[in-house]
């Protein structure tokens, strides 16, 4: 792939550390993205980084689930002009696009189930300067163990606050001779079943229309007989974009899902995939290599057994819910930087 | 002339209404007008001594209004908000009525948030209520001039042209017919999400406003875009 080879050498993706040498390499300088379990992020030095909380990665060793690793990923940055980091609450998030530098990229971490979750979910796409500028990221989460007991936490490192209720995103410009590409790798597809379209923005969904007709998704889905573990798929001019289902409250004749569905898209549950690995790796040969930067989901992770098995070019955190310009589920979103052609 | 009369001049505020106060604030370069309608400027009197309000007057509003060389200018009035006083602003609107045009124009040609409000020192979060009510209110119609051919610059950089708002390719473009071969995300989900947003509207001034903003993406990316650029417009013509 053309963009693939020019991808530059410099910081590729990051690596998984024990908390005393991620210490070190905040204190040795640079730029960082980081994730840790909440206690760790809370030890780890000032400095220049943004992080955020999950227990989940993948490492050089596969799939882990770890409270005391680091995984520390090293961000391309700019010799002319220094990145920085800004917060947002839910009033004012819509201006990160705005505040993000004419030429470079913006990576933001966002606090799983919070305002500041939610507004990003349904409005980012409105956001001024949206689609114009790079913008990726991840949502911090928690251990499942934990839920009810604790609370997923941005970081701004800068000065070792943990936001609960803010989003923490870094501002990077980039030199003029380079580009920030993001990109999606996404193994779902759509089954080009039914179609079902929604009424309004929510993540929380009763009526629907399948096919046109009036309907109700959870009974829609208990009719089926859907495997829940697959998304509602839709494509948004060739990308497949997915919605994960959360829960089904066949009572309430309610489905909870894990990112919001939009009025006016089409979507179809997704084909059930084989392997996730070999699956992956089809889909990662031409995009994952050479990225800086890349976050997958925790429902891959969880859904696809990846504890202890690799998926090959690909290390990082695995997140509640994954940014490349708006908020996704289940898809590994990556960063690269791309050397522009003098 | 006196200083009122002035700035009255200035401010474009005609007859019957006039300048009650003024307050220069050399430092922070703001300047403060309070006007009143002349032939209600006693019944403004008249309410606050009496304690009640009359009709068309109201809690005292800020506007800001436009600049005064290099000074910001904040137009006060008891009066009513109104929509027609190019000194006056609506209810929720930060502005007054002419500057709002001013920036909703700019906005309609494509021009970015951050240009705005550094070239007339607006607060972002000014600029962003005053569209946030134009959507809600569906007050769309102004209309601006065509932004030009502001891509000289572009197009001697050895960059393929960037078709002018008025080509047929960004309609084309829209449809979505022939874009099959976009390969890159943010184009992608920036015409979908331009698709939807269109969807069942019928409101020429906010397509164009959608094709300036998909125009401007390209101008913004012009350099990262350079070696699809031509093919994507070339199919998108075909």
């Amino acid at each position: 792939m053309e963009q693939a080879q020019q991808r530059m050498d410099g910081p590729h993706g990051g690596a998984l550390l024990g908390a005393e040498q991620a210490a070190a390499m905040i204190r040795s300088g640079g730029w960082f993205a980081i994730a840790a379990d909440e206690p760790v992020l809370r030890r780890l030095p000032q400095g220049n980084w943004i992080g955020g909380t999950i227990p989940y990665f993948m490492g050089a060793n596969g799939g882990e689930i770890s409270r005391e690793k680091v995984h520390v990923t090293p961000l391309p940055t700019s010799a002319h002009g220094g990145p920085w980091i800004r917060r947002y609450d839910a009033e004012h998030l819509h201006r990160i696009c705005v505040d993000a530098p004419e030429h470079g990229y913006t990576l933001v971490i966002l606090p799983a189930m919070t305002p500041v979750h939610q507004t990003y979910a349904r409005e980012a796409p409105g956001f001024e300067d949206m689609f114009l500028k790079p913008v990726f990221g991840w949502v911090a989460g928690i251990h499942l163990d934990d839920i009810n007991r604790c609370s997923p936490a941005a970081v701004d490192g800068s000065n070792s606050v943990l936001c609960s209720q803010e989003a923490v995103a870094l501002h990077v410009p980039l030199p003029e001779s380079q580009v920030a590409e993001i990109g999606i790798v996404n193994i779902f597809e759509q089954d080009h079943g039914d179609v079902i379209r929604f009424p309004s923005a929510s993540f929380t969904i009763t009526g629907c229309t399948v096919n046109g007709r009036q309907d109700n998704l959870a009974e829609y889905l208990r009719r089926r007989n859907a495997d829940l573990r697959l998304p509602l798929v839709a494509d948004y001019s060739g990308s497949m974009i997915n919605v994960s289902v959360k829960a089904v409250d066949e009572a309430r004749g309610a489905v909870e899902l894990y990112a919001p569905v939009f009025p006016g898209v089409e979507y179809q549950l997704a084909r059930p995939v084989g392997d996730y690995v070999q699956a992956f790796e089809r889909a990662l040969r031409d995009e994952g290599a050479g990225t800086a930067c890349s976050f997958n989901c925790v429902l891959n992770f969880l859904y696809s057994d990846l504890e202890g098995r690799c998926t090959p070019g690909f290390n990082g955190p695995m997140t509640f819910g994954e940014v490349a310009y708006q908020l996704l589920n289940q898809t590994m979103v990556y960063m690269a930087v791309r050397r522009l052609p003098t | 002339m006196n200083t009122r009369e002035l700035y009255r001049q200035l401010l474009a505020i005609g007859d019957p209404w006039r300048v009650r106060r003024l307050e220069i604030n050399v430092r922070d370069k703001r300047l403060d007008i309070w006007v009143e309608h002349v032939a209600g400027s006693t019944g403004g009197f008249l309410s606050r001594a009496l304690g009640k309000k009359s009709a068309g007057f109201d809690r005292e509003r800020v506007w800001r209004h436009l600049n005064v060389g290099r000074y910001r200018a904040f137009v006060h009035s008891e009066a009513a908000p109104s929509g027609v006083e190019p000194f006056l602003g609506e209810e929720g609107i930060p502005f007054t009525n002419a500057m709002a045009a001013r920036v909703s124009s700019l906005l309609a040609v494509g021009t970015c948030y951050r240009a705005i409000c550094t070239a007339m020192d607006l607060d972002f979060e000014d600029v962003w209520q005053l569209k946030a009510a134009r959507y809600r209110g569906a007050d769309t119609n102004d209309t601006a001039p065509d932004a030009g051919n502001e891509l000289v610059a572009w197009t001697s950089g050895g960059l393929p042209p960037i078709p002018d708002v008025s080509d047929p390719v960004w309609e084309r473009m829209l449809a979505g017919d022939h874009n099959s071969r976009i390969k890159i995300l943010s184009l992608r989900l920036l015409l979908s999400q331009t698709q939807i947003q269109l969807r069942n509207v019928d409101d020429p001034s906010l397509r164009q406003q959608k094709i300036h903003k998909l125009r401007r993406y390209f101008i913004n990316n012009a350099r990262a875009l350079r070696p699809e650029m031509q093919r994507i417009f070339d199919d998108v013509r075909v």
